[in-house]
C-alpha cells in the first residue's frame, strides 16, 4: 500500500483537489490517503511506500508540527517528499530552509537515477523555501531542485511532478 | 476563510466558485473587463454578463476594465484584487486554472506579492471527468467562442451535454486538443447551475465566424 500524505493547512480542505488528488490519480490504485495530523503508527508499518504532497505557498501549518514527522528517520521503505513534503524531510533530517520564492516552469539539468532517465527536464515551481540539504543527502540536480538520501531510497523535489512530469510518481511506485 | 473568485461567467470560473464555496466562504467575485479579443489571460465574449450572473448568485462582483495588453493587463489584475483586498477584506483567492502554467503562475505571483492565498480547485484535473461532472451537478453552460481547427460556426451556443463531451474526446484523439478548452480553443458561458437564483434566457445572440474563428454574441438576456 502507498501512503499519500495530505500536507495541507486542514483536513479535507480546499487545498486538496489542488495538491493531492492529483496525485492520487497518477498512483490510480493500491493507495491510502491520509492527512498529516491523521497518521497512524499502523498505518506507518503497512505502507510499501509513502509519498508527502506538495500544498499552498501560504501554508506553513506543516511546519509548525514537526515532531508528528519523526518516524521517518526509522523508516526503511522508499518515501517521496514533493516541495512541502521535501522541506519537511529535509528539516527532519536536520538540513535547514532558506527563504526563496519560486514560481513558474523553468529547465534544470539533472543526474540520471531510478525516478528519471532524462538528463534535463523541464519543471513547475511553486514554493517560498529553498534547501540547505543535509548531510544525509545528495545533490541530483542544481539548485537542489532533486536531492536523495545517501543510504536509503528517500527522495525530495521542490518541483511538482504531478504537473507536467507524472512519469518520476510513475517510476517511484513501481 | 474569505475569499474572492477570478470570475469570467465561464464553466470554469464558475465551478471553482461553486467547489470553492463547500469548503471556504466566498465573499465577491473579481472580473477583468478586457476590450483586446485576444487577451492572453482573460476570457472575452460576453463577459459584460458577469453582472447579471452575479446577482442571480447573490454576490459582490469587484469589476475593472483593462485594455488587455500582455502585461498591462496583469497590473490591471492586482489592481482588482487589491480592491477586493480593501472592501470585502479577502485573504486569498480562487481560479479556474486546469492545466495553463502561464496563468496560474502569473496569478501565484500577484497573490504572493498581496500576500493572499491562491486556490486552484480544478487543477490538473481529468478534463473528460470534469466535463461529466459539470452535467452531473447541473451545470448548463454553452459554447461562446470557438478559436481552433476544427471547431466550425455549428459549435457556436451549443449546449455541453453527453453528446458534445463525446465529440470533444473524439476531436482530442484526432486533433490534440483539449477537450474543456482550456489551450483557448473555446470559451463558454454559464446560463443555470445550483449557483443561480434562475436560469438566464438568452432574448436576442448573434454569431460572427470566420477562418475557424468565432464568437457567440449574446446581445440581450435577463
Amino acid at each position: 500500500m502507498i501512503l499519500i500524505i495530505d500536507l495541507c493547512y486542514k483536513e479535507n480542505s480546499l487545498s486538496y483537489d489542488e495538491f493531492v488528488k492529483p496525485i492520487k490519480n497518477i498512483v490510480k490504485d493500491n493507495y491510502k490517503v491520509k492527512h498529516f495530523t491523521k497518521i497512524t503508527e499502523k498505518e506507518i508499518k503497512k505502507s510499501d511506500k509513502i509519498i508527502l504532497c506538495g500544498n499552498a505557498l501560504m501554508d506553513f501549518e506543516f511546519i509548525k508540527e514537526t515532531k508528528r514527522f519523526s518516524w521517518m528517520k526509522n523508516y526503511s521503505n522508499p518515501i517521496l517528499g514533493i516541495c512541502a513534503g521535501a522541506e519537511i524531510i529535509n528539516l527532519i533530517f536536520k538540513g535547514k530552509l532558506k527563504k526563496n520564492i519560486i514560481i513558474g516552469m523553468k529547465k534544470i539539468k539533472i543526474k540520471k537515477n531510478k525516478l528519471t532517465n532524462k538528463e534535463e527536464l523541464e519543471v513547475y515551481d511553486i514554493h517560498s523555501y529553498s534547501l540547505n540539504i543535509s548531510k544525509d543527502f545528495e545533490k541530483l540536480s542544481e539548485n537542489n531542485e532533486m536531492i536523495k538520501h545517501k543510504e536509503k531510497d528517500i527522495y525530495c523535489l521542490m518541483f511538482h511532478p504531478e504537473v507536467r512530469n507524472e512519469e518520476i510518481i510513475s517510476n517511484f511506485i513501481k | 476563510m474569505k475569499l474572492a473568485v477570478l470570475f469570467s461567467g465561464g464553466k470554469d470560473s464558475c465551478y471553482a466558485y461553486y467547489k470553492a464555496m463547500q469548503k471556504e466562504k466566498v465573499v465577491c467575485l473579481i472580473s477583468l473587463i478586457s476590450s483586446n479579443k485576444e487577451s492572453y489571460m482573460f476570457h472575452t465574449p460576453n463577459i459584460e454578463l458577469v453582472e447579471l450572473q452575479s446577482k442571480l448568485m447573490n454576490i459582490p462582483l469587484v469589476k475593472i476594465n483593462t485594455k488587455g495588453k500582455k502585461e498591462s493587463e496583469l497590473k490591471d489584475l492586482e489592481k482588482a484584487i487589491r480592491l477586493a483586498v480593501k472592501k470585502y477584506k479577502i485573504e486569498g483567492i480562487v481560479t479556474g486554472a486546469i492545466n495553463s502554467v502561464y496563468q496560474s503562475s502569473r496569478i501565484q505571483k500577484i497573490c504572493k506579492k498581496l500576500n493572499l492565498w491562491c486556490f486552484n480547485p480544478l487543477w490538473q484535473i481529468n478534463q473528460e471527468d470534469y466535463l461529466r461532472e459539470l452535467i452531473k451537478n447541473k451545470f448548463e453552460v454553452i459554447i461562446t467562442g470557438v478559436f481552433a481547427y476544427p471547431f466550425d460556426k455549428s459549435y457556436l451556443g451549443r449546449k455541453i451535454d453527453n453528446n458534445l463531451i463525446k465529440e470533444l474526446i473524439e476531436l482530442k484523439n484526432k486533433y490534440q486538443i483539449n477537450p474543456a478548452g482550456e489551450g483557448g480553443e473555446f470559451e463558454s458561458f454559464v446560463l443555470n447551475c445550483p449557483l443561480f437564483r434562475k436560469r438566464i434566457e438568452i432574448l436576442k445572440s448573434e454569431k460572427e465566424y470566420r477562418n475557424h474563428s468565432g464568437v457567440y454574441n449574446i446581445k440581450r438576456a435577463r
